[in-house]
């Protein structure tokens, strides 16, 4: 008997403090980041690869600039090219704020694309705002016999591409089939493989290259003009390849432009970092009024010269703002765009 | 020839400047910090160098790059040294490079010499790793010129011979070997296709489309299986054996890799060989220089696989030594030669150090700093292991039910660290099940990893070179000698099996009405998995098809032929090697893949050999799995650390049953552990559990909830 009564008494005890202890966690409505927080920064690609390196490099900077400045830990989430990751931000994680994430550049444009397995509309993401955009290049290796984009309308080329819906296969086929170039993808190279694979005389050209990567890690081929650049994505050109043609400029028509640039628009959203719908404004606020800080922050400025990481902000208005327009295009582009892009997986 | 002079006077004085800088006492402490970690991950199964590096690589951005790279190295370096030791202890591999150690370290401890296997691992893995080292020091100069000479078609030729080890390590059973082969490259296969997106056998789940993750896969295949058996067998793993002393089988370790150091060079080589040629992973060198030895050394053939220490040091000779190989081309192209070189490629931009010709002249000193890194963290590591060998040595004589526990829930975490998700743990549970029924049914697994880690190098390089050269690709040089070297590989263990069967006219006859066996059901089963893959790549695209039609039909073939003539053959009783094989699996207990070149009997399956009734191992592997099921029920419930507590009390209780004052602290101990490391240290991001969908508020007390 006396058992008995010990074994309830337990289990009430128990059962209590369960309660007791859920009530004391649910936190408080509060206005933003208190001290003590952890936010979870979830990154959609592996540790180490150039996503995560911006991911750690920003975490140390959000955390002094954001009110209570709450710890934040980058977790890696890959799995197919960072949809994983965007679908858990958009479906699973919290709503609170106390998960953001880091996903790939292309992750707006895949609803564009109509690839399967999305499960999240990327305009209704609380974007935060930008640490980088990139800027992805056409080059050719010097032997190839192809200066400029016009010669590669006269001369079939190999350009290494990578997987059949990479930034590197969209713009080879977009421009093939807008621009009457004879670029002959071969598919099944990483950005660096193809590099090497260019180097050694495998290919005539690439079109993953990034101008950051060229500059900082192959200063020599650009001063021996050991590589010649093509095209170049962006809004408008790079001051260090003024003579080279941007994707929009060799569109024949406005139509086509405005599916060359829809194309493009994947590394205007670069390195930038989101948060799942709905969390609350407080702190989506304060999340993006951090982030222009930390990348206005000098010391911020001087770990990024330091890691080799570029810096251009955009803040998280403006990018919720771009990401919006690249989703409202008219319906007959979105079509050719499709048509275009699905041409590839033949 | 002055210039020679110059040239060897300047590496000279490049690598002694990187040794003085190296050994500065803060950066030695780095070093020491890295094998540390490097031998703990290199023990935890599955959890391997790639793990601890991305978790490592952030405090390394504010270090000089001497000490970044002493302590990414360090871990790099040792993770092969502490990955033979579950291998040798538990039969459970603790990384990729380890599987095959498991081959002969695991009978070794059943045999009571645990502390020799584990010795010799040390030594070799020392060895190796310094061999490896070496290989790289003098090799730098001439690193560009041969990486720039080898071109996708040369990638795509290594790829294919060594698929062609199969040959060599499905011993006895040829055709099945081929068929796991096969379908190791179909499950390479699996996910969205590299030149069409099509998603290939992804079951419309997101899991797949990058294809299915090695470490569960592995962990499935060869360490479940083991466990399973533990579990049957209710003994613990070196039961039976003589009382062996620890110290005087750490010195006999030790004298045999002295005695092989010829082999250890080779394997070694192997490994730095393999190491340098990206794509091809790491995961499969200890299978190439594992064949390589069986082929070569004398007598092996009939030893292998049943506690050969040579087994042990050519597998683990080789995987320390592939670290430095790997370093290869990270240094020379920036294309990193394995997935944990891809994370010390991000160090090297954060350092400002721009692989390519830079780090052969104005960073040589840094180049060779790495190389000290390496050679200094393989002494290390071995030094350290032995010290703690003794006591490593004591664990596989414990009881069945101290072991399960302890090292099922780390297996669980390992797994779920390849890609941290749900279906990472489905994957083990599924290969689990399949690689034990391989076990059983003397199927050789060693084929199915080649054929997996392999697969995608194959299918990728042989486009490129076919779009890229057409078919001249073939008369490349290189190319043409290793398919000659594969062909060679191929052929001659069937000459071999001709000759054994007095000629092909008798080998082709000889057959009976059929005659089914239980074993042939998991034939039959490999059968339709071809079957229906075959069916279901029929209405892909052709580039994404091509490759999975020429494999299925393939292994379609290779599976019938063995199925009829597992059916159909007239038992061999006649052929004293039949009685020999017979033998031996009753002296090691249905030891898995048989290595019996010189006397091995082709296209034979040795009658299931039945210690127990087959109705116990059934019910008592069945007990086995419904653990696993349980635990991932619970699992997806309250989260992994609650349920660890929970499967260590359940199993040791209703198992033993163990005494109360024993279960605790042990149940504690592992989940202070698992936290400590995987929930404060490396962040894991646990999956959402039922419990804490229902009460968020918990989350903040609970753990992993």
């Amino acid at each position: 008997m006396l058992h008995k009564a010990f074994v309830m008494f337990c289990a009430a005890l128990s059962l209590s403090s369960i309660g007791a202890l859920a009530a004391a966690a649910s936190p408080p409505a509060q206005a933003t980041y208190q001290k003590g927080d952890r936010i979870n920064l979830i990154v959609g690609y592996e540790a180490g690869g150039g996503y995560d390196i911006y991911a750690r490099y920003i975490a140390p900077f959000l955390t002094k600039h954001l009110p209570g400045n709450p710890r934040i830990i980058v977790q890696n989430m890959p799995g197919a090219g960072s949809l994983k990751a965007a679908n858990y931000l958009y479906n699973v994680a919290p709503k609170d704020g106390m998960v953001i994430g880091v996903v790939g550049q292309g992750v707006p444009q895949m609803e564009l694309l109509a690839q399967p397995g999305i499960q999240f509309e990327a305009d209704k993401f609380n974007w935060i705002g930008r640490i980088a955009d990139v800027r992805s290049l056409i080059g050719v290796w010097h032997g190839a016999g192809v200066k400029t984009i016009e010669e590669a309308k006269q001369r079939e080329i190999t350009i290494a591409v990578g997987g059949p819906i990479s930034g590197s296969t969209l713009y080879v086929s977009f421009l093939n089939a807008l621009t009457g170039t004879k670029m002959r993808p071969i598919a099944g190279y990483g950005s660096r493989e193809a590099m090497l694979a260019m180097e050694r005389g495998e290919i005539d050209g690439s079109s993953s290259i990034l101008w950051t990567t060229l500059e900082s890690q192959y200063p020599a081929w650009i001063q021996e003009k050991k590589i010649r650049i093509l095209a170049q994505v962006g809004s408008k050109r790079d001051p260090g390849l003024a003579d080279v043609p941007l994707f929009s400029e060799l569109a024949k028509n406005e139509q086509d432009k405005k599916i060359l640039e829809a194309v493009a628009s994947s590394d205007i959203i670069g390195r930038s970092l989101l948060a799942p719908p709905g969390i609350p404004q407080a702190r989506r606020d304060a999340l993006r009024k951090a982030l222009m800080d930390a990348l206005n922050d000098p010391e911020a400025q001087a770990a990024a010269k330091k890691m080799k990481v570029d810096i251009a902000p955009m803040d998280g208005v403006a990018l919720q703002k771009f990401v919006h327009k690249t989703n409202q295009l008219p319906p007959d582009i979105v079509a050719k765009i499709r048509q275009l892009a699905d041409s590839n997986k033949k | 020839m002055e210039s020679f002079t110059a040239e060897a006077a300047f590496m000279a004085n490049a690598a002694s400047q990187a040794f003085f800088q190296l050994i500065e006492p803060a950066r030695l402490m780095y070093l020491g910090l890295g094998c540390i970690m490097g031998l703990v991950l290199g023990i935890v199964p599955g959890i391997g160098g790639l793990a601890g590096t991305a978790m490592l690589l952030p405090f390394t951005f504010t270090m000089d790059p001497y000490s970044a790279f002493a302590l990414l190295l360090g871990l790099g370096a040792t993770v092969a040294t502490g990955d033979p030791i579950p291998a040798i202890l538990f039969g459970v591999p603790g990384g990729a490079a380890s599987a095959a150690t498991v081959l002969d370290g695991y009978p070794m401890a059943k045999r009571g010499e645990a502390g020799r296997a584990l010795s010799a691992a040390y030594m070799s893995s020392l060895m190796g790793g310094i061999f490896g080292a070496l290989l790289l020091a003098f090799t730098i100069p001439i690193l560009r010129p041969v990486m720039l000479y080898l071109g996708s078609p040369e990638l795509l030729a290594f790829a294919l011979f060594g698929m062609s080890m199969v040959a060599v390590l499905s011993g006895s059973a040829p055709l099945r070997g081929i068929a796991a082969g096969m379908v190791g490259i179909m499950i390479a296969m699996i996910g969205s296709d590299p030149h069409t997106g099509t998603p290939r056998w992804t079951f419309d789940s997101i899991y797949l489309w990058d294809g299915l993750p090695l470490a569960p896969l592995l962990l499935g295949i060869f360490a479940l299986p083991e466990l399973c058996d533990l579990l049957i067998a209710r003994v613990a793993i070196a039961a039976g054996a003589k009382k062996v002393d620890v110290y005087k089988g750490q010195w006999q370790g030790v004298k045999d890799c002295f005695t092989n150091w010829w082999l250890i060079v080779r394997c070694s080589w192997i490994g730095g060989g393999i190491g340098s040629i990206p794509g091809i992973s790491g995961a499969v060198v200890d299978w190439l220089a594992y064949g390589h030895a069986l082929k070569t050394e004398k007598g092996a053939a009939a030893t292998f696989g049943k506690g050969d220490v040579r087994g042990v040091i050519a597998s683990e000779s080789s995987n320390n030594a592939k670290e430095g190989g790997a370093l290869v081309p990270t240094l020379a192209f920036g294309v990193p030669g394995s997935a944990s070189m891809a994370i010390l490629l991000g160090a090297f931009l954060v350092h400002g150090l721009v692989p390519g010709p830079d780090m052969l002249t104005k960073n040589l000193s840094i180049t060779y700093a790495m190389v000290w890194s390496i050679a200094l963290a393989n002494i290390l590591g071995a030094g350290l292991c032995y010290a703690f060998s003794p006591q490593f040595a004591k664990l596989a004589t414990l009881r069945y039910t101290l072991i399960l526990p302890a090292v099922l829930g780390i297996i669980y975490i390992g797994a779920f660290e390849a890609s941290r998700n749900w279906g990472d743990l489905y994957s083990l549970l599924f290969f689990g099940v399949i690689g034990w029924l391989m076990k059983q049914c003397h199927w050789p697994r060693a084929p199915l990893i080649l054929g997996v880690v392999l697969g995608d190098t194959i299918e990728r390089y042989m486009f490129i070179s076919i779009e890229r050269f057409g078919l001249s690709w073939i008369q490349r040089p290189v190319v043409a000698i290793l398919f000659v070297m594969a062909a060679i590989g191929l052929i001659r263990p069937l000459l071999q099996d001709i000759r054994i069967h007095g000629g092909i006219r008798k080998m082709l006859t000889g057959f009976q009405a059929p005659r089914f066996r239980p074993a042939q059901l998991f034939t039959i089963f490999v059968l339709l998995v071809f079957a229906s893959s075959f069916l279901a790549s029929t209405t892909w695209g052709f580039k994404a098809q091509i490759i999975p039609l020429i494999v299925g039909v393939a292994g379609l073939i290779a599976v019938t032929l063995s199925l009829f003539n597992d059916l159909c053959r007239k038992p061999q009783e006649a052929m004293p090697e039949s009685l020999a094989d017979h033998a031996q699996y009753e002296a090691e207990q249905k030891l898995p893949v048989k290595k019996e070149v010189a006397q091995k009997i082709h296209m034979d399956l040795t009658s299931d050999t039945a210690f127990l009734p087959v109705e116990e191992i059934a019910k008592r592997a069945l007990r086995f799995f419904l653990y696993l099921i349980g635990f991932m029920g619970v699992m997806a419930t309250i989260g992994l650390i609650p349920t660890a507590f929970i499967f260590v009390i359940v199993f040791m209780r209703l198992e033993g049953p163990e005494r109360w004052a024993l279960v605790i602290p042990y149940a504690v101990t592992l989940v202070v552990f698992i936290y400590i490391v995987f929930d404060q240290f490396m962040a894991v991001p646990w999956p959402q559990t039922l419990l804490g969908s229902w009460f968020p508020e918990l989350k903040r007390f609970v753990p992993s909830l």
